[in-house]
């Protein structure tokens, strides 16, 4: 029998990710979680809401994120990246560059005196750049593990923070570290990223302070967003009255080179529309779409109590166009009904554009390390669309959540689960 | 000195000759030497095209030809030949049976495609050969306290990926050129949206109403005057302005983006035709 593989390498800390995870984790073998950013978490833990049930997002994850980095057979590694990768399915050398926190995490408690003392502020990332953060920051209140972070680059290395730390655990001169693991599989949950809407001009994204997208709207309604969960203008602060959502932007277009539905963005959106006016039951809000996917449990109950017993408008049509007042930064979007085939001009304060999904940056280099193939869309490819979907071609790599296709919560959860199953298929016969 | 062949194309010498020759004079003070192409024939945009594709083909291949014949490359001034030209020859590039059609015609007159010459718009040559720096430099008569509203036609920018002119849904060359000579370029609603005038064979209540809507957004922004770099849009966002239809609000001036840029680097108003204009841009010519 050759040595037996008994640990496992997860690559990504959303939701899929944690999953998988913790799903190996509880079957006795060991896990290394590595996450690029500096906390677990991923896509969900920037939501406010989760369709169709409306729980809170943080509040159904925050726990997961506890148990993931409390669990003692998992080792999470965040601010870490996949270098490269050799072996084969049972016995894989993964190099893993540890970048410098600048924090040691043996010392930290967590007691945020450093970033209370630090004097610069830059664009939160976690905000998706609408708040602030510090130089020396937690990515969010129940960021896992509860370690701050320098971030070298607009640090002015004052000295403050170093000063204040009463456990002395800042460390201005740390290096990053090249860690090398001996894993028998492999599971990549690398998730998506949101398509650069810049590319519709036509639409006033980055033009037209009013006009945002829809992980911005979701920050914007969270409570522990830059706004404590003020839904307002961005303009001039004012609550918008009249709020427009528009459907298909980056997805389903073969233009723009997503030929995909992104399978998330009419359920979100409707998600949003009904926060919409959870927060101000007073306003009108529209949804502009191509056509309503609600197709999973509860979704298409969902999508009709949003209609009846919310009120939101939904008009069938693209938007050829969102134009703004010069003066006022009040908006009109211009779209042909086609229920109606009318052209249609309606005024907004507000309009939140969904953008659909996209593979995530590096995921072309991820897969050349680990020689897995790419779908045209440049997502994972599968090995069988029916038996095969955590499966690559390389034996002992596994995918799940966004990484090979768009997907939502309940279906990123399943797909952690099922690599999970398949890795561990592989740990308990010892690599084969 | 860098030199093109002028295809001045059928409309601009017979309806807005002062374009035509604002392009010559100010080329020439910026170092740009044109030739005007001789024996040359309509581009066939929109009346050929839609009624025969080797016609039309033919038709603008023979402009191609006859520059290749003269070695140098061909500066459009009106957004529709400066399209056609520019979408024939990528497809004579690229569709190997439509150049041999092309060239069996051609051949009648000793003419031959062969794909070495390039179409330029106007707008190009200011941004490519002439550039920014350049126009900024020669200015001796600086603009003051004038609004422009620039409108730069759906043929002269799109398809962005065959006309190669400008970024086609956030076009700068030609508030770049406003500012570079004083003025204050303004943003208006539907900038990028056509002018109308294609339509006016067809249904001229339509044309007409998507003009007007074109200056009532320019009017919203109290501009000036609007800057053209296509003779069918400058013709259209004037004639609407008239007649029936029309308000009774003051027109607003719309000038060729050379007869503009003139009086900055000191060229008289005789020489840019500045009289031929309908509504008179002299008001905004003057703020100095």
């Amino acid at each position: 029998m050759t040595k037996k593989a008994s640990s496992a390498l997860v690559v990504g800390g959303g939701v899929a990710g944690m999953q998988a995870a913790l799903d190996i984790a509880n079957q006795g073998f060991k896990v290394y979680l590595v996450e690029r950013s500096p906390s677990i978490g991923g896509r969900m833990a920037m939501l406010d809401k989760t369709f169709p049930t409306l729980d809170c997002s943080a509040c159904i994850l925050t726990p997961k994120l506890s148990e993931v980095s409390r669990h003692p057979n998992i080792q999470l590694m965040t601010l870490s990246e996949v270098g490269s990768v050799t072996g084969s399915a049972g016995d894989f050398k993964v190099k893993i560059r540890r970048k410098a926190r600048y924090v040691r995490e043996d010392l930290c408690s967590g007691c945020g005196d450093c970033e209370a003392n630090c004097p610069v502020e830059v664009a939160n990332e976690f905000d998706q750049g609408i708040g602030f953060r510090k130089a020396i920051y937690a990515l969010f209140p129940q960021a896992t593990p509860h370690i701050y972070t320098v971030d070298k680059e607009n640090c002015t290395d004052c000295g403050r923070c170093v000063k204040v730390c009463e456990r002395n655990a800042i460390d201005m001169n740390m290096k990053d570290k090249f860690v090398t693991l001996d894993v028998g599989t492999i599971i990549v949950a690398t998730g998506f990223e949101l398509f650069d809407i810049t590319q519709y001009p036509r639409l006033g994204y980055g033009q037209y302070p009013n006009v945002i997208h829809a992980m911005e709207f979701e920050r914007l309604i969270n409570a522990a967003g830059p706004t404590h969960g003020h839904l307002v203008r961005l303009s001039d602060g004012k609550k918008p009255k009249s709020i427009g959502f528009i459907q298909c932007v980056g997805a389903r277009d073969v233009q723009k080179g997503v030929p995909y539905c992104s399978r998330v963005c009419c359920m979100y959106s409707i998600k949003n529309a009904v926060m919409a006016l959870e927060h101000d039951p007073q306003a009108e809000v529209w949804v502009y779409y191509a056509d309503i996917r609600a197709f999973g449990k509860g979704f298409e109950e969902f999508y009709e109590m949003a209609k009846s017993r919310f009120g939101v408008r939904f008009v069938r049509g693209r938007v050829a166009e969102v134009m703004e007042g010069k003066a006022s930064h009040d908006l009109v979007v211009k779209v042909e009904d086609t229920v109606t085939s009318k052209v249609r001009l309606i005024e907004h304060d507000l309009v939140v554009i969904s953008p659909g999904v996209i593979p995530s940056s590096g995921m072309d280099t991820m897969a050349k390390k680990l020689g897995i193939d790419q779908t045209d869309d440049g997502y994972i490819e599968i090995s069988h669309s029916f038996f095969g979907p955590t499966v690559t071609k390389i034996p002992g790599v596994f995918v799940c959540g966004c990484a090979d296709g768009p997907k939502d919560i309940p279906d990123s959860v399943s797909a952690g689960s099922a690599a999970a199953m398949k890795a561990t298929i592989i740990l308990s016969s010892g690599g084969k | 000195m860098k030199e093109f062949i002028l295809y001045t194309g059928c409309t601009t010498p017979v309806r807005l000759p002062a374009y035509e020759r604002a392009v010559e004079v100010v080329l020439e003070k910026l170092g740009v030497k044109l030739t005007t192409m001789k024996d040359a024939n309509c581009c066939g945009a929109q009346y050929i095209e839609s009624v025969n594709h080797v016609a039309y083909s033919a038709m603008s291949g023979r402009i191609l030809a006859i520059a290749e014949s003269m070695d140098m490359d061909i500066l459009a001034i009106c957004g529709a030949c400066s399209g056609s030209l520019k979408h024939v020859k990528h497809e004579l590039d690229n569709n190997k049976e439509l150049r041999n059609e092309v060239n069996d015609i051609l051949e009648e007159e000793g003419l031959k495609y062969t794909g070495t010459v390039e179409v330029k718009h106007l707008l190009q040559i200011f941004r490519e050969d002439i550039g920014y720096d350049a126009i900024k430099s020669a200015v001796v008569n600086p603009y003051k306290d004038v609004r422009l509203a620039a409108h730069y036609g759906c043929h002269v920018t799109r398809p962005e990926e065959i006309v190669h002119v400008d970024d086609a849904e956030n076009p700068t060359i030609i508030d770049r050129i406003i500012e570079a000579v004083g003025g204050i370029p303004v943003d208006y609603t539907g900038k990028t949206r056509c002018c109308g005038g294609p339509l006016l064979a067809m249904d001229e209540e339509v044309a007409n109403a998507i003009g007007r809507d074109k200056i009532e957004n320019i009017r919203a922004e109290n501009a000036d005057g609007i800057v053209t770099a296509c003779v069918f849009c400058d013709i259209q966002l004037t004639q609407v302005q008239f007649g029936e239809g029309s308000n009774d609000k003051p027109k607003i001036p719309v000038i060729t983006l050379p007869q503009f840029l003139g009086p900055a680097i000191g060229i008289d108003f005789n020489s840019l035709g500045i009289h031929l204009n309908k509504i008179s841009p002299e008001a905004i010519l003057e703020a100095h």
